[in-house]
């Protein structure tokens, strides 16, 4: 096994120790692969994502996984040129709605966006939908993932649609998640996607990029 | 009868494991959705709560309900505005549209367990409380005390904004009147405590795999105080020990079970050996612990948002009490006969054999989380469909079926710089009565009491 696919399989099993001591050597032999070191982190994320997906992990490996990534950027990023991280799937939005404070799980689900390819825009938390609209427009985005936790979330995300609508973005894909969100509040709310797991909410955006 | 006498008796034969009339069924109105029903802005109803009285009062009236359908504010719900704001408040803070919450913070470091331990109450006074409020600042005491007690003030003002409209309905003869006094109480588990208010989340989950002894071990030195924390002062069945649980289905079952549940399971055997029901908080998907759940003392009652009904009804319907499940999503975007089937088809699953109090899967913030006219429709189909033809027989198993006995280590707390010693107050005040021993007593808990508040 080279070390690229030790290094995966390293972070896939969050084993902190293995991941750390892989990124040295790459650093201490010049720093040379420290892009194909990225992309093997990268890909161990995705693993995560996927036993996260299977119920083998929880939303805490999650986080921890994060700040291996985290951990991994910071080692890496000496010799990585042009930004550590790679944006080939375009830039999204994403944010916690208006009336909602709670930031988690839309941190988790940023870094798994990231780690995956995704040039994503934090708005932040508390944030109205006419800040949401405005933000699309300027930046021309084409995907908007909104998070809650409060059930009052759900009202506002209805409303952070209309709002897309009714300043003419209807072409924009809106996906929701968080624990108020379910089935039927993705019907009510009008979003094009809801799910409340980082990896699915990867493979939706992914499959809105083609 | 009045209305209350029958609402009493079948309250007290639910919680004497005897099937009632039908299934239990309260709403619960919060402010926010007072103060949306009454059309005022919810930083000016903030203000000032007792300008939703009157419209309390009707709100109220417009539907059925066991117990009167809203409670008056305390530090906990919502949280006070002005109080929290006056202490400088890190962990709670208003969002643009006036709702208070908890954003994650984090105001200890991993390096600071031992310290914790060594003495909780020293720690969270000293430490904890000035990086929690800004206002309390130890290097300003004057400045400290100004804040403590003008937001002391205000919450004894706030506690009380809306008691006219709650014992006005209270003592109309029409609601249930609730269990006896002092058999509620509430508390936390000790290491949802520890990440829900010290490390924070992202702090927590990372001591999980680096520090994870330190924190078994402080969550036993915090045990005492927790646990002494939810006791209440006159146990019985129709009260309860509110336990809001937080963190296992977020972790690992290992961590589940080796960090958080050995406390917990401590906490909760001697709350049933002392007679005390608890009540305990249950969001997320539990159903990798259904089998651990169960083991849970006899008649806890168990408030879910989700999980397959006939499952959970199955594994936990015949030892505990289940509440919630029911979904708000109809509440917000059905039709009113949508809801009435929506009741029938729970009542059906999770009613039989008792064991079941109606209540929503998530709880409505904002009027506009719900159709009013379903959530009225909701509790007009509940007393229709949840209606038993075997009221009267047994069911369930009663609080302490196991028969278990009260850890004594955790009614004495450690020795603490804040703690209080009656034989140095005693030498400094050589001619005070014995009979005061008892009233320092209750101060000293009284100080603990507030303490813990600020960091619950």
């Amino acid at each position: 096994m080279s070390d690229f696919e030790r290094l995966k399989a390293a972070m896939g099993d969050l084993n902190e120790d293995i991941v750390t001591e892989l990124l040295n050597h790459v650093m201490e032999a010049g720093g040379d692969e420290a892009g194909k070191a990225m992309d093997a982190c990268s890909e161990g994320m995705n693993i995560v994502g996927e036993l996260f997906q299977k119920g083998e992990y929880f939303v805490g490996d999650l986080i921890y996984a994060g700040e291996l990534m985290q951990q991994a950027v910071e080692i890496l990023s000496p010799a990585l040129t042009g930004g550590a991280e790679q944006s080939d799937c375009g830039k999204m939005i994403m944010c916690t709605v208006e009336g909602d404070l709670h930031d988690i799980g839309k941190n988790i689900c940023i870094s798994m966006l990231r780690a995956s390819g995704f040039d994503v825009l934090d708005l932040g938390i508390d944030v109205p939908a006419d800040t949401i609209v405005e933000e699309t427009k300027k930046n021309d985005i084409k995907i908007v993932a909104l998070s809650g936790v409060l059930t009052l979330a759900v009202t506002a995300m209805q409303k952070t649609v209309e709002a897309l609508k009714v300043a003419g973005l209807d072409d924009v894909k809106v996906i929701i998640g968080g624990s108020p969100v379910t089935e039927e509040a993705c019907r009510q709310v009008g979003a094009d996607a809801w799910c409340n797991n980082p990896q699915k909410t990867v493979e939706i955006c992914k499959s809105w990029v083609g | 009868m009045r209305r209350a006498d029958y609402l009493n008796k079948l309250y007290h034969d639910f919680y004497n494991n005897i099937i009632p009339d039908r299934v239990p069924s309260s709403r619960l109105l919060t402010p926010y959705m007072i103060g949306d029903y009454a059309g005022i802005d919810l930083k000016d109803m903030q203000a000032d709560f007792s300008i939703l009285n009157e419209k309390a009062k009707e709100l109220a009236k417009l539907m059925r309900s066991d117990a009167v359908p809203f409670y008056p504010v305390s530090y906990m719900d919502p949280r006070p505005e002005k109080f929290y704001e006056l202490l400088g408040s890190k962990q709670f803070a208003m969002s643009q549209m006036g709702v208070m919450q908890h954003p994650e913070i984090s105001v200890m470091e991993d390096s600071e367990y031992g310290e914790l331990a060594d003495d909780p109450m020293k720690f969270i006074v000293e430490k904890i409380l000035p990086r929690l409020y800004k206002n309390i600042d130890w290097s300003e005491p004057g400045k400290a005390m100004q804040a403590i007690l003008m937001a002391k003030a205000s919450l004894a003002e706030d506690e009380n904004a809306l008691m006219p409209a709650f014992m006005e309905l209270f003592a109309s003869g029409e609601y249930y009147e609730g269990p006896p006094m002092g058999s509620n109480a509430s508390t936390s588990v000790p290491a949802d405590f520890i990440a829900d208010m010290l490390r924070g989340f992202k702090g927590f989950i990372l001591d999980l795999r680096k520090h994870r002894s330190e924190i078994q071990e402080t969550c036993e030195k915090l045990l005492p105080y927790l646990f002494i924390r939810g006791l209440p002062v006159a146990p019985d069945p129709e009260g309860s020990t509110v336990i809001p649980v937080h963190m296992p289905t977020y972790i690992r079952q290992k961590d589940f079970e080796e960090v958080w549940l050995p406390t917990f399971l401590k906490m909760a055997r001697s709350y049933a050996a002392c007679g005390v029901r608890m009540w305990l908080g249950l969001g997320g998907d539990y159903t990798r612990y259904l089998d651990i759940l169960q083991d849970f003392p006899a008649g806890t009652i168990m408030y879910m948002d989700q999980g397959d009904l006939r499952l959970l009804k199955d594994k936990l319907g015949g030892k505990h009490i289940l509440t919630g499940l029911f979904p708000i999503d109809v509440l917000r975007g059905g039709t009113e006969e949508e809801v009435r089937d929506t009741v029938k088809k729970y009542l059906d699953i999770l009613a039989p054999g008792g064991g079941y109090v109606f209540d929503i899967d998530r709880a409505p913030m904002r009027l506009d989380d719900v159709k009013l006219e379903n959530y009225i429709a909701m509790a007009e189909a509940v007393e229709e469909y949840g209606k038993y033809e075997n009221a009267g027989q047994p069911f369930g198993q009663k609080l302490n079926n196991e028969g278990y006995v009260v850890d004594q280590s955790l009614l004495r707390l450690p020795p603490s710089k804040y703690g209080f010693d009656w034989e140095t107050y005693k030498k400094e005040h050589p001619f005070a009565s014995e009979a005061l021993r008892a009233k320092m007593e209750q101060y000293d808990g009284d100080f603990r009491t507030l303490i813990f508040d600020l960091v619950i």
